[in-house]
């Protein structure tokens, strides 16, 4: 079954039309700095053009007449590149250096830009590579006729159209070529020779063509028969049997090692290779990645090459065929599809080669043929304005000479053949290469002649062999030799036999050309820019290249002398002394402070060191001149600096003119970054000072911030900071209890959201005239999530920006429940004192009347009695006045003192035994504890006695049944220290800061006995002796009052 | 284990396997194979370029490791100009 040729022009077509929409993109990506070729998968898989129709067919060919030896091509670069990290990436660096544009241009860089050396590489390359473009075309014109022509015996198609694109195939597909690469590879002019739409064209291609020739295998390894163990034990049982054993026929290991040797030179040397590999590389790092991404489609590239040859042989295929196996099986086998994709692929690998060789080829010849003919004949300079029409030229000039070879000489030889003489002339620049990378000794001399003569070998060994064999040079040559000299036969040189005519090329070109060109290098004197190139093109790869120094030189000049006439000049601006320590310090800086002897080298840095000493002093001019008038340098010295400069100019390579304008330069950059310099120190010293100054300030702020913090968080006050929504972004720790609620649940609310039982309106009233600017301070009462009653004064300040706007309030937030709490109090005791007092007076005046009234007639016991009730509640009237004296002055703070000399121990034991009977009533205990005696104290007794009873009647009060109630007293340092312990019902936390204010009966009060004077008084009159009373409690368990008094009171000290 | 990835990047180490490969896939190694059937031969060789293969894989990680190491670099390389 065969395809339309119409069909297979049009997939032809689209084909490539794809692949130049591929490139159009990258290369717009690439404008944008966004490349996709700058990928090391995209730089590894374009280097696989390696692999091209000669691969795609040839191999399985090879396979079919050789065996094995098909597998060098493939084994060789996989092998080669273990060295591509020292070598390609040398390479690469001298082509990111050097700017270079082609392998021709790098050769010729290497031997001091020899135009001769890059016009014999070019030259070279176009021989070599113009067998190869042949190649790439004799592959697709057979392949598309196979896919196309009905094979002889079927009637051929009857279109006029078919049957002229099968008649003209040749042209047509020629033109298409030229025009595709034009417009992928040579549309516009790029110094650095870069083609990234190209490359990525090319990774595409290489990745179809594998997956074609993958599908192809398969196909035949698994369709076709029953994978690889069907196909070997075929072949072990067919006439075919020996074909594949090694080191059988024709796979001798010359030929072996010969090909493994041009294949690894072919990888990197190859024009084509080395302009993907070197000249379109980005990055060195993408070749750590194409060093294992290369031998693994090397490898998937040859892993069917057996079996599709074995395949085509046991089907009974002729073996001249054997290079279309991989497209007649499938087309045989009624795959038509299969084979176009197959076609698809080999023409992806043909114009892969075919572009990319062109394209670099161009370059070469126009810039290395016909640029210097340009320089030479200057009727041709004209054609300096249109070096992209040129390159067209090139490119078409290049495919064209491959299609002549094809038409004229490619039909004598497999494709096979023909790549091997491309890979035996590329293998001519890998000793120029090699060496000139490695060895420091290689010049343009050995380059240019073992190139030329390697060529020349191999012109002789392998090209008139083809011309012969086409029939333009007598057969004789190749039987007898020319001349009849059989030693002379070209694929047997010098008699040399057993091996083919590729392993007698290989031998023989390179021995010649690395035997001249070691011996050239060695007998050709090379210059010092040569030199220095080979030092550079050696030594890229180290990390740091030091510059060539001048040769040293001889120690040889006195050193007294010269110290002596630069004593004199110095001396002429400074004392003996200075002059004394200046030139100590010059010898030192210089390093020749021991010596006798210095050499001209030193001798100059001396000099150089001393005049920038004077300049110092007198100005650079006048030092230059002054040490210009001097002697320091004698002829013969002055003529050896003239040699030291021109060593450093010949290293520098430029002349002395440029190296002058070069100082100036830098002269005046020096100045100009020195002024810079000193403007920046002083810079840098104002803003080191602004920044000491700002740390300090910061410091002082954070200190005084600090300072405020701990101020506002130890106010007995609340304080909130609201912003100007009326959002609280801060609360002190007193708000947050007075809220109730942690700082977290506050921060970020507004007031209102926690206030419960208060009314807002108002409250909102009062806020929004804050906005107005208005200090608002009033009272406020809410009762909080505790459901606690809190009554405060609320003070509240508004923040304005210096224009008046609203910012926010500080508001300070004054707890005074317990005030509120004192004032109940104080009304409800005047009112039971009122009625305590109308009680008593009531009975008195009762009582009085009736004794008026009825005192006749009364007995005289009756009479006794009411006078006795009536002096009771007197009595009790007097008390109750002494306590409102003693209320009236603890408020008034007039409590008077009336102090003698009081036994403590003697007033407790009274007590003791009046309340020990009291106790007993109540069914308590009472203990006195004085362990020592105490000491006579200033006091006034009564009110010390109440102090007493207050304590105790309160333990009496709130003590349980059968309780205890201890009273210690011991001497403590300058006090003595009177506890009186209960075991009673104790008094809560939150009482005790209140438990001696005035009026104060604790929680429930109103139901308690008393008007919560006692213990005010106590604190009173403990106070008023300069003494302290203290209370601890707990719940349940009982309190401990404890009195402090002083033995002696202040101002009766000693 | 930085030894071996130290080793690998060395370009003495990659000259050592260049001259082993040359001397494993030519004459006298492939001598030894010269009357093996052919599926052994190519086993054989399949074998020998699996291993250069792992072998050349590892020695772009350990040059990545020590570039990046000797560098600082995170490993984006020194692009050309």
């Amino acid at each position: 079954m065969l395809l339309d040729p119409r069909v297979v022009l049009a997939v032809f077509c689209a084909y490539i039309a794809f692949l130049f929409f591929i490139a159009l993109w990258v290369e717009r990506q690439a404008e944008k700095g966004k490349s996709p070729a700058n990928n090391p998968f995209v730089y590894s898989l374009s280097l696989a053009v390696y692999c091209t129709a000669w691969t795609y067919y040839g191999s399985v060919g090879q396979a079919a007449t050789s065996g094995l030896l098909f597998l060098p091509m493939y084994a060789g670069p996989t092998v080669a590149v273990f060295l591509w990290w020292s070598v390609l990436r040398k390479l690469v660096r001298l082509k990111n250096s050097h700017k270079i544009t082609s392998i021709a241009d790098f050769i010729s860089a290497r031997y001091n830009k020899s135009q001769s050396i890059a016009a014999l590489v070019t030259l070279i390359s176009i021989v070599g590579i113009t067998p190869y473009i042949a190649l790439q075309l004799k592959a697709i014109f057979s392949t598309f006729a196979i896919i196309t022509m009905p094979p002889l015996g079927f009637p051929p198609t009857e279109s006029l159209v078919t049957q002229w694109v099968c008649r003209h195939m040749g042209p047509v597909v020629v033109v298409l070529l030229i025009f595709f690469t034009i417009i992928l590879g040579v549309r516009h002019l790029d110094p650095t020779e870069r083609h990234e739409g190209m490359v990525m064209a090319l990774a595409v291609e290489c990745v179809v063509k594998l997956i074609a020739l993958l599908a192809a295998g398969l196909f035949v390894t698994y369709w076709v028969y029953d994978g690889f163990g069907d196909i070997f034990s075929r072949l072990s049982e067919s006439r075919f049997r020996d074909i594949l054993t090694f080191g059988g026929k024709g796979s001798s290991y010359f030929t072996w090692t010969s090909y493994f040797i041009l294949s690894m030179s072919a990888v990197t040397f190859l024009p084509r290779q080395f302009h993907v590999a070197v000249v379109e590389n980005h990055n060195e790092k993408h070749i750590l990645t194409a060093m294992w991404v290369l031998p693994l489609y090397l490898l998937l590239v040859s892993i069917f090459v057996v079996p599709i040859a074995v395949g085509g042989l046991l089907e009974g295929h002729p073996i001249e065929q054997a290079d279309t196996f991989v497209l007649r099986l499938p087309l045989y086998h009624g795959t038509p599809w299969l084979s176009l994709f197959v076609f698809l692929g080999g023409f992806s690998a043909s114009v892969g080669m075919v572009m990319i060789s062109s394209v670099t080829m161009a370059t070469m010849i126009t810039n290395h043929l016909m640029h210097p003919v340009i320089e030479l004949r200057p009727q041709l300079a004209f054609l300096k304005r249109h070096l992209l029409k040129c390159r067209w030229a090139g490119v078409a000039l290049f495919i064209l000479m491959g299609y002549g070879f094809e038409e004229y000489v490619g039909e004598t030889y497999m494709l096979v053949n023909i790549g091997l003489i491309s890979f035996t002339a590329i293998l001519q620049f890998a000793p120029s290469i090699l060496g000139g990378i490695f060895w420091r000794r290689g010049n343009r001399h050995g380059a240019q002649w073992g190139l030329t003569a390697g060529f020349l070998v191999w012109f002789y060994t392998l090209l008139v062999p083809s011309y012969v064999r086409s029939g333009w040079l007598p057969q004789s040559i190749l039987d007898h030799g020319p001349f009849g000299l059989e030693f002379l036969r070209p694929e047997h040189l010098l008699g040399l036999s057993g091996v083919n005519p590729f392993g007698n090329a290989v031998f023989w070109t390179m021995l010649v050309n690395i035997g001249i060109y070691i011996f050239g290098s060695l007998y050709g004197k090379e210059d010092e820019a040569e030199r220095t190139i080979a030092e550079e093109f050696v030594g890229t790869l180290d990390i740091l290249r030091p510059i060539r120094r001048a040769r040293p030189r001889d120690a040889y000049i006195e050193l007294e002398p010269k110290a002596q006439e630069i004593r004199r000049l110095l001396s002429l601006y400074f004392t003996d002394v200075e002059t004394g320590i200046i030139l100590q310090k010059c010898l030192q800086d210089v390093g020749i402070e021991d010596g006798k002897f210095i050499s001209i080298v030193q001798l100059l840095d001396l000099h150089s060191m001393v005049e920038k000493s004077l300049a110092g002093a007198i100005g650079a001019a006048s030092a230059h001149r002054v040490l210009r008038q001097g002697t320091i340098f004698s002829p013969r010295e002055a003529r050896e600096l003239a040699e030291v400069y021109g060593e450093i100019l010949a290293q520098l390579k430029v002349t002395p003119g440029e190296l002058a304008t070069k100082i100036d330069y830098y002269q005046e950059k020096e100045i100009l970054l020195t002024q810079q310099a000193r403007e920046l120190e002083g810079k840098v010293h104002e803003l080191e000072y602004e920044i000491s100054m700002r740390k300090k300030t910061q410091e002082a702020l954070r200190e005084s911030e600090e300072r405020y913090r701990r101020l506002v968080e130890s106010m007995n006050e609340g304080l909130q900071i609201e912003d100007e929504s009326g959002i609280i972004t801060y609360v002190n720790d007193k708000l947050c209890q007075m809220w109730g609620m942690p700082r977290e649940e506050i921060i970020g609310r507004r007031a209102e959201e926690f206030i419960y039982e208060s009314p807002a309106e108002p409250l909102k009233a009062k806020m929004l005239k804050r906005r107005e600017g208005e200090i608002q301070s009033f009272e406020m009462s809410w009762v909080t999530r505790e459901r606690r009653r809190i009554h405060a004064v609320v003070s509240s300040v508004p923040i304005l920006t210096p224009d008046g706007c609203y910012r926010g309030s500080f508001t300070v937030i004054t707890d005074i429940s317990h005030l509120k709490a004192l004032e109940r109090e104080k009304a409800n005791i005047i009112s039971m004192f009122a009625h305590d007092m109308r009680s008593s007076l009531s009975g008195i005046h009762g009582l009085g009347l009736r004794l008026l009234k009825h005192s006749q007639a009364m007995d005289e016991e009756k009479r006794v009695e009411y006078l006795r009730i009536i002096n009771r509640e007197a009595a009790k009237l007097e008390a109750l006045v002494d306590d409102f004296l003693d209320f009236s002055r603890l408020e008034t703070g007039r409590l008077k003192m009336q102090f003698r000399s009081t036994s403590l121990d003697k007033e407790l034991v009274e007590l003791f035994e009046i309340y020990q009977e009291k106790a007993q009533q109540k069914d308590m205990c009472i203990h006195l504890r004085i362990d020592q005696a105490l000491p006579i104290i200033e006091a006034d007794v009564n009110r010390l006695r109440r102090v007493f009873t207050n304590l105790l009647d309160n333990a009496l009060k709130f003590s349980r049944e059968k309780g205890n109630i201890t009273v210690m007293a011991e001497e403590s340092k300058h006090e003595v220290v009177i506890k009186v312990i209960d075991e009673g019902v104790g008094i809560e936390m939150a009482e005790l800061p209140y438990i001696f204010d005035l009026f104060h009966r604790g929680p429930g009060g109103e139901r308690k006995e008393g008007y919560g004077i006692g213990l005010a008084t106590v604190k009173a009159i403990v106070e008023g002796h300069g003494g302290r009373v203290q209370v601890e409690s707990k719940v349940g368990e009982g309190s401990v009052f404890t009195v402090h008094l002083p033995t002696k009171r202040k101002g009766t000290e000693d | 284990m930085n030894r071996i990835w130290k080793i690998l990047a060395q370009s003495e180490f990659h000259t050592l396997l260049f001259a082993l490969g040359l001397i494993v896939l030519n004459w006298p190694f492939l001598g030894t194979l010269r009357e093996k059937p052919p599926a052994v031969v190519l086993g054989t060789i399949l074998v020998l370029w699996v291993i250069a293969i792992t072998l050349l894989f590892l020695i772009n990680r350990g040059c990545r490791r020590y570039l990046r190491n000797e560098t600082g670099n995170d490993g984006k390389g020194r692009n050309a100009s």
